[in-house]
Formats: C-alpha cells, structure tokens, sequence
C-alpha cells in the first residue's frame, strides 16, 4: 500500500469507517510504526481543536424571529413580542377596569332614572309606529266592549287587545295573570269563610 | 433510512399536520446547525440568517418531504446549499467578520499580556495556549476550499457517518473520504506552519 492511501486510511480509522478487521490490522501497523503514530496523532490533534473552538450562543430571538417568518408565510397575523411596560399597563387595566366599568354603567342607570331624556316629536312617532314590532292591526274604530264573560271568551286574543286598546298582546297576558290571582285569593278566602 | 431516527419520525408528524413536532426539530439542530454555517461563511449575523432560511425551507417542505435519509443529513444539505450560495456571492469577498474578530482576540491577547505576568498564573497560560492553538487551526480551517472545510466539520465535529456527510454535500462516500482526508492532511501542515512562525 502506497504511504497516500496509508494516510487515508489513517483519516478513516479516526472516523470509524473502516471494518473491524482492517481497522485492527491497522492499529497493529501504527503500534509497530513510530512515523505512522505520529501522523496519527497529529490528525487526532486537529480534531480535537475543531472540537475545542469556541463556539457563540444560538441568539435567544432566533426562534421569535424564526415563527414570525412562519407566520408570516403562512398568512398568521404575526405575535409581535409585548414589551414589559405594555404588559404592565394591561394588569393594571384589568385591575382598575371592572370596578370603574362597574361604577360608569351604575351612574348611566341612576342619572337615566332620575333624569327623564327630553324626546323629540319625531323620535315619539318613530317609537310609536314600530313597523316590526307592533302586532295590533289598525282598525278603523273601536271594537265595543263585550257585555258578558261568555262572550269575552269568545273573542280571539287580537280582538281583546284592540277592545282593552293594549299595545301588544304581551299586555293581555298579563291582564289574564291577574284575573288568575284575583281568582285564586277569591277561592282562598272562600275556603276561609267556609272554615269559618 | 434509518427507522431509529426521531428526527424523521418528529418531521414525519409535522408533515402530517402536527405543528407542534416542528419546534423540537429546531431545538435540537438550530444551533449545531449555526455553528456549522458561522463556521462556514464565517459572519455570525449571516449564519443567523441562513439558520432561519434553513428551517423556513424546511417547513415550506412539509408538503413534499420523503423520509429517504437521516434528518440531519437532509437538513445540512439544506444549509449546505444555501452557505454555498451565499459564499458564491460577490460581496462575500470582503474579510471574514467573525474569524478575524477571534483572530484578533487572540492576538489582542498574544500582544497585550506581558509574558512574565502570565507565567505566574497556569491557568491564564493553559488558556491563552488554547487560545493560541485554537486562533490557528480557526484560521486554517477558513483557508480550506469550501467542500473540504465543510466535509471534515461535519464528520469530525457533527460526527456524521460519511455516507451522511454525502448526502449533505450531495456527493459520493468515496468524494467525503477524500474530501475530509485532504481537509485534514492541510489543517496539520497550516496548523504546524502557524506554530512553527510563532516560536520563530
């Protein structure tokens, strides 16, 4: 084998990648050449100043900057890093925010109470005429009020509205709860007077 | 390909939708993968950079990856390509950023510290000798064509087999052999050269 290709068997067997029988018969040859040691040595010796080079961090925003560009690429709105102060002024809103949030709304309601909002004509009509709203047909004249209970129930629920002249039929509803706890307080106190 | 390989298997989920198997990727290779490009075109923020790239073609990837090799291999061939690219520009003919910044450390250092003060102390000389020996075999190791500095860093330091150092260099077993054998053979004389002008 000419020194060349000895040579190179030698940066080989360093990098293990001769066979374990070639390796074996070359490491008897080093040991019984001091030349060749040497060469050996001084190869190792480069590597293990490779090895020993000083080596910089990895810059610890490389990754941020990284998944911006991905996010970027991939049409994500980017998630810009939030600077401390910011964060800051976040804690100290949602510290601050409920309980002031809290008070401006319970002010509107009082002063909304107290005060009564001046309203123009035209805003008038406008709530008096909810087109979508309101559920009452016009009729041109006002239906009679009905003479008797029975005929009362005859009537259908639009029919009793427009004769009570109720705005909506959730009106009546709540007419026809009362007449229910009118009824009950008169059997109740029937049972009284029974007892009695 | 190697069914051992996490990496694949990381790469593997990621392409099959799994976002969170890319970010160990990078963890694990972002910064070898630096210090093989700062090596490489010798300039920290430019090695930044192609990291980034580097990784960004790799998620670009994910639609089209075929687990054929090691991941390493496939990803430093990657950066391979993209530090060749780069080194091939024009403007890559001005002087090294980082290479001369540690050179000039460590001459700094060489040139400043008076002998007799530094002797008091083994540690300080064990570490400007460091500091000497790794300032030459820096300086040979940038000296060395392009192909022969990048085989033996990534068989010698990254510990790649050289059927995967082929794969990154898109070569042959036999070229990376050779390739690593010579990068070798002119560190050992450049490094001696260094020296012997030192004692000189």
């Amino acid at each position: 084998m000419r020194d060349e290709d000895l040579d190179r068997e030698l940066s080989a067997l360093l990098d293990g990648e001769l066979t374990p029988a070639r390796a074996r018969e070359l490491r008897e040859k080093v040991e019984a050449d001091p030349r060749l040691r040497e060469r050996l040595a001084a190869f190792e010796s480069v590597d293990q100043r490779l090895r020993s080079l000083p080596r910089s961090p990895l810059p610890a925003d490389l990754r941020a900057r990284l998944q911006q560009r991905i996010d970027q690429l991939a049409g994500r709105p980017e998630r810009e890093p939030v600077p401390q102060e910011s964060l800051r002024s976040r804690a100290s809103l949602a510290r601050w925010g409920a309980p002031l949030a809290a008070a401006v709304a319970a002010g509107l309601v009082a002063g909304w109470l107290i005060w009564p909002i001046p309203v123009s004509d035209e805003s008038v009509q406008l709530l008096q005429v909810p087109a979508q709203t309101r559920v009452i047909p016009e009729q041109p004249s006002p239906v009679p009020l009905p003479e008797s209970d029975t005929a009362v129930a005859d009537l259908s629920d639009e029919e009793l509205a427009i004769a009570f002249e109720l705005e909506t039929l959730r009106d009546l509803d709540l007419i026809r709860e009362l007449d229910l706890l009118e009824a009950l307080v008169g059997m109740e106190t029937m049972e009284e007077e029974g007892r009695g | 390909m190697r069914d051992a390989d996490p990496d694949v298997e990381r790469m593997v989920a990621f392409c099959g939708g799994d976002d969170s198997a890319f970010e160990p990727l990078f963890d694990r290779w972002g910064r070898p993968l630096f210090h093989y490009l700062e090596r490489m075109v010798r300039d920290s923020a430019c090695a930044e950079e192609l990291v980034q790239e580097t990784f960004l073609r790799v998620y670009c990837a994910r639609d089209r990856y075929r687990p054929e090799a090691r991941f390493s291999s496939w990803l430093y061939r990657i950066a391979t390509n993209l530090a060749l690219n780069e080194l091939r520009r024009p403007r890559r003919s001005r002087p090294h950023a980082s290479t001369d910044q540690t050179s000039d450390r460590a001459d700094a250092a060489l040139q400043s510290v008076p002998l007799q003060l530094v002797s008091e102390e083994p540690d300080a000389l064990k570490q400007l000798d460091m500091r000497r020996r790794t300032g030459h075999v820096e300086q040979a190791l940038s000296q060395l064509p392009e192909r022969q500095g990048m085989a033996l860093w990534l068989s010698a330091v990254e510990g790649m087999s050289y059927a995967e150092v082929a794969l990154a260099l898109e070569t042959t077993e036999k070229s990376v052999k050779a390739l690593v054998h010579r990068a070798r053979v002119a560190l050992v004389a450049k490094v001696g050269e260094g020296e012997v002008k030192e004692r000189a």
